[in-house]
């Protein structure tokens, strides 16, 4: 009998028309977006690869002036190892000057989802006076675009998506109920929990083979290398997120005795879940675990580098206290790049209370936001949907984590340099250290979006359940 | 009559629990976000005015040194809102909160809110402006939307018609029934914030934000009328109640989350802005043009010792690194402002564009029209951050001088007199007319989709049918 309900169903769907408008409509969205995405990617790798290129010119440029600093060296008979001055072969060229870029490739579902990639840097500076951002292809977008959110991929998952199943479902029953069909239908040996179960069934199948189709040709087209699990991943949230507004159809439309009441009730929904709680959520993470003022750490950070330059043989002498395996200069012998790295300790130190507050209040933000994102199957779509597409918040985090404990790394490596004065040879330029920031491996990503994407699985489970057991009832009463 | 009908409408309305309901959920929305808004605008104020008045300090306290040496130590000046951005923030979170000054850099503004805040922010933030935009429409066409309709479909429009009730002053009364819980809804919040405003103390005189204030209340009231009047408009036309309300709702989805985005990305594909990395390659290019810093110096040496009749560099008896640096800086800035203001104007362009798009969207023609009003647009960025330019560069200018004036070499050193003879840096927001001049377009097409459908609401009411 369920074969024979799919067979009806697809039919009737197919005849009415109503399968055709919503194929094209998402497929067309779909593709609308993809487009908006792949653009916005394409300029993203554009802007990291002039950083990169660029950055390589300079590393090139330096590499000229130590070759040609270490041949006059040479003819003057002058030792390529000894103390060097301050010039081209101090390491404070590349260690201060130059420093080392870091950038941040396109995760392969990047065209996905912009996520936060307009707003969070593309690349990072690291010298040993700490990390300057550079921003990425949105970095001077009109704030009216960045306000208004792209009509990428995740938002039509998020925002239209649930729409089309809803227009699609919203009258499951209740239409044939209310014009008396349903009567008729029922008078057969059918269950109507077999009937509503066979027509969610070819709506889905309709709403998920679009989704699969149309998410598949944008991934090709991106051109993305890999990422064939994080697109599975990606189908798996749409399936799940799909599945949460089917059942709850289902659940409305078992409910209710005319289609006009379930699209009035699942309208408010829609309004309340994909509108409402999330801006919500919003404002509540905001009021309780607002983040410390920008302009506190502008004014820490003032008062830190007024106090290290005033204070510069006190900075110094302190440096040496807590490096005693550096060898101690006296401070008229102090040069600039000594004197700078002994400052540059000493606003960090200075910084690192205000520093610690601020990553913990973001931390405790968006722990919160994690938290009460389960009161919306919106929250937790767009979260999931950012984190596979690697332009979420989890990416970036790590990221910064990455890029900070290479800033450590890059201290300890020039610091020593300029008080032992070593210079720069032209084999160190060969051997600096670097970063390639990982992207998280698919099986860790499913393991960290393990709760969310279960509780949508569980609540599209309890709603369907419900709506079982609603048709149940309304079958009998027929 | 007319009152009858809308006393009976409105009596409807006030029995029915789901209205109740809906009025309930929008008020405490409205009031919460506008407790949330003060709260964040009022600390973030205050937060401002510590952090001016603190780096003012710091400016005063950088001891001894070089004049040139303290325009790289530099100064900030931190953006200040009016009181209104509390209920519309506007694009406040997408620009930057302050802006580093010192010398040979173009005044940018840094720290941007929205870098900072989680990803659920995209998807939306509640906030009195969005309140309003969003819901309290929503809520009118709910309320309106079987106005005709509902009474078409239950059979009683034949009946009122029958009874010889003149159709026009039937809408009439419908839409006053409809617009008075409304009005009670949003009357004495409007009158509670106006006032509360006019008691304020905020930057910029209480006076201009009393007026920003009470035009945006306008701007508000016009926009429920526009929606009521399309409401009824709709209800009159539609067959049944269902179709009525299919149809209103699929255009307030479309005119709230379709045409705002499409807009702005419309108005970006047709004016592009560059790239960072482009415009940074602009702005190294024009930098090409500037004599290298050997050059520059040997030049004015020329020039100095042809002034003075003197033969050596030695000779000159003023400062060479005074005059070289007053006139980089003089050269640069020259450079610089003008790509500044072709980025400025590109932006321009394209709010123009999006307020021309809202011929689609009147929503897109309010919210444009309200983040002006508030302050909280990037014109008054855009403001904002040429006042600190300016302040910027007279700064700078004026320590170079000093340096000219002293015949000062690079060891030179000034105290506390010099700093504080360079005086603060002030923010006067601009005037209400000169908010309401940058949206004349948005204005225009709220006041023409206003009209057509006064003017059009009685005509499709004269030729109401019952069936």
């Amino acid at each position: 009998m369920g074969s024979s309900v799919l067979r009806f169903e697809t039919k009737r769907l197919l005849a009415s028309g109503a399968a055709g408008i919503t194929a094209l409509l998402l497929l067309g969205l779909i593709a609308y977006a993809g487009y908006v995405g792949v653009q916005h990617t394409s300029e993203q790798r554009g802007v990291i690869e002039t950083y990169a290129a660029d950055h390589a010119e300079s590393l090139d440029a330096v590499r000229q002036r130590v070759a040609a600093a270490e041949s006059t060296a040479v003819a003057n008979g002058e030792s390529l190892d000894g103390p060097v001055a301050f010039g081209s072969r101090h390491p404070y060229v590349i260690g201060s000057a130059q420093g080392r870029v870091l950038t941040l490739e396109p995760a392969p579902l990047a065209a996905f989802a912009v996520g936060q990639s307009d707003l969070q840097p593309a690349a990072v500076r690291v010298t040993i006076g700490g990390r300057e951002p550079m921003g990425g292809a949105a970095a001077l977008d009109h704030p009216l675009k960045l306000l208004a959110g792209h009509v990428d991929l995740a938002f039509v998952f998020v925002f239209f998506f649930p729409l089309l199943v809803l227009a699609l479902t919203f009258g499951l029953t209740s239409a044939e109920r209310e014009s008396g069909l349903l009567r008729m239908v029922l008078s057969h040996p059918i269950r109507l929990t077999t009937l509503a179960a066979g027509k969610l069934t070819v709506r889905a199948a309709l709403l998920f083979g679009c989704a699969a189709v149309g998410t598949g040709a944008v991934w090709l087209a991106s051109g993305a290398e890999g990422g064939v699990g994080r697109w599975a991943l990606w189908l798996l949230v749409v399936v799940l997120y799909g599945g949460f507004w089917l059942a709850l159809a289902a659940f409305v439309d078992s409910r209710v005795r005319t289609p006009v009441t379930a699209g009035l009730v699942l309208a408010a929904c829609w309004l309340g879940l994909v509108v409402v709680v999330p801006a919500v959520v919003n404002v509540v993470a905001t009021s309780l675990y607002p983040v410390p003022s920008r302009m506190d750490y502008v004014t820490a950070r003032r008062t830190a580098a007024g106090l290290a330059e005033r204070e510069g043989a006190a900075s110094l002498a302190r440096y040496f206290n807590d490096h005693p395996e550096l060898t101690t200069v006296e401070e008229e012998e102090a040069d600039f790049p000594m004197l700078r790295v002994a400052q540059d300790e000493r606003i960090a130190e200075a910084l690192a209370p205000v520093e610690a507050r601020f990553t913990e209040q973001k931390a405790g933000q968006q722990r919160f936001v994690r938290a009460l994102g389960y009161l919306s199957p919106a929250v937790l779509a767009q979260q999931a949907f950012l984190d596979v597409a690697g332009t979420g918040h989890a990416r970036y985090a790590a990221f910064d984590a990455q890029t900070e404990a290479f800033h450590e790394a890059w201290v300890d490596r020039f610091a020593p340099a300029y008080f032992e004065r070593q210079p720069l040879r032209l084999a160190d330029l060969d051997a600096l250290p670097t970063l390639d920031p990982q992207i998280e491996s698919t099986a860790d990503l499913l393991s960290r979006l393990a709760g969310p994407l279960a509780a949508l699985a569980l609540l599209a489970a309890l709603l369907g359940a419900a709506a079982s057991r609603g048709y149940g009832r309304a079958g009998s009463a027929l | 009559m007319t009152l009858t009908i809308a006393r009976k409408e409105a009596t409807e309305m006030a029995r029915d629990g789901r209205f109740r309901w809906a009025v309930g959920i929008v008020l405490v929305l409205l009031l919460g976000s506008l407790v949330a808004g003060w709260t964040h605008y009022a600390s973030a104020e205050a937060e401002r005015a510590t952090a001016q008045a603190s780096d003012r300090e710091v400016w005063l306290g950088q001891g001894e040194k070089n004049q040139h040496s303290a325009t790289h130590f530099g100064a900030y000046a931190f953006k200040p809102t009016t009181p209104l951005t509390a209920a519309d923030p506007g694009v406040l979170p997408y620009t930057g909160t302050s802006v580093f000054m010192e010398a040979h850099s173009g005044a940018d503004a840094d720290f941007r809110p929205a870098e900072d805040a989680t990803t659920v922010q995209r998807l939306g933030s509640l906030t009195a402006a969005s309140t309003l935009q969003l819901l309290v429409p929503l809520l009118i066409l709910l309320l309106a939307f079987s106005a005709f309709a509902g009474e078409r479909d239950a059979g009683t429009l034949r009946q009122l018609l029958s009874l010889g009730v003149p159709r026009k002053r039937l809408a009439l009364g419908k839409a006053l029934g409809v617009a008075s819980p409304i009005l009670l809804l949003v009357v004495p919040l409007a009158v509670v914030g106006v006032a509360a405003l006019a008691l304020l103390d905020g930057p910029g005189s209480p006076l201009a934000t009393l007026g920003r204030a009470s035009m945006l209340v306008g701007v508000y009231v016009a926009y429920f009328v526009l929606v009521l009047a399309l409401s009824l408009l709709v209800s009159a036309w539609a067959g049944s109640s269902r179709t009525a309300l299919v149809t209103l709702l699929g255009f307030w989805l479309v005119t709230s989350f379709v045409v705002p985005r499409v807009a702005v990305s419309a108005a970006d594909a047709l004016h592009p802005t560059p790239t960072l990395t482009a415009f940074e390659e602009s702005w190294r290019a024009e930098r090409e043009a500037l004599p290298p810093w050997p050059d520059r110096v040997a030049e004015i040496e020329e020039r100095l010792m042809e002034e003075q009749g003197v033969d050596t560099p030695d000779a000159i008896t003023a400062s060479v690194s005074g005059v070289a640096l007053y006139e980089a800086e003089r050269d640069e800035t020259d450079l610089r402002r003008p790509l500044y203001a072709a980025l400025g104007e590109q932006y321009e362009t394209q709010t123009q564009t999006a307020q021309a798009v809202s011929i689609l969207s009147p929503l897109l023609a309010v919210q444009l029209v309200s983040m002006g009003l508030a302050g909280s647009d990037h014109a008054h960025h855009r403001h904002f951050a040429d006042a600190a330019e300016a302040y910027r560069y007279d700064y700078v200018q004026a320590l170079n001088q000093d340096m000219i004036d002293e015949n000062a070499d690079w060891s030179f050193t000034v105290g506390r007199e010099m700093w504080e003879e360079v005086p603060p840096f002030t923010y006067q927001t601009p005037s209400a007319s000169w908010a309401v001049g940058r949206y004349g377009l948005s204005l225009g097409v709220l006041g023409a989709w206003t009209l057509a459908l006064l003017v059009a609401l009685p005509i499709a009411a004269g030729r109401l049918r019952a069936a």
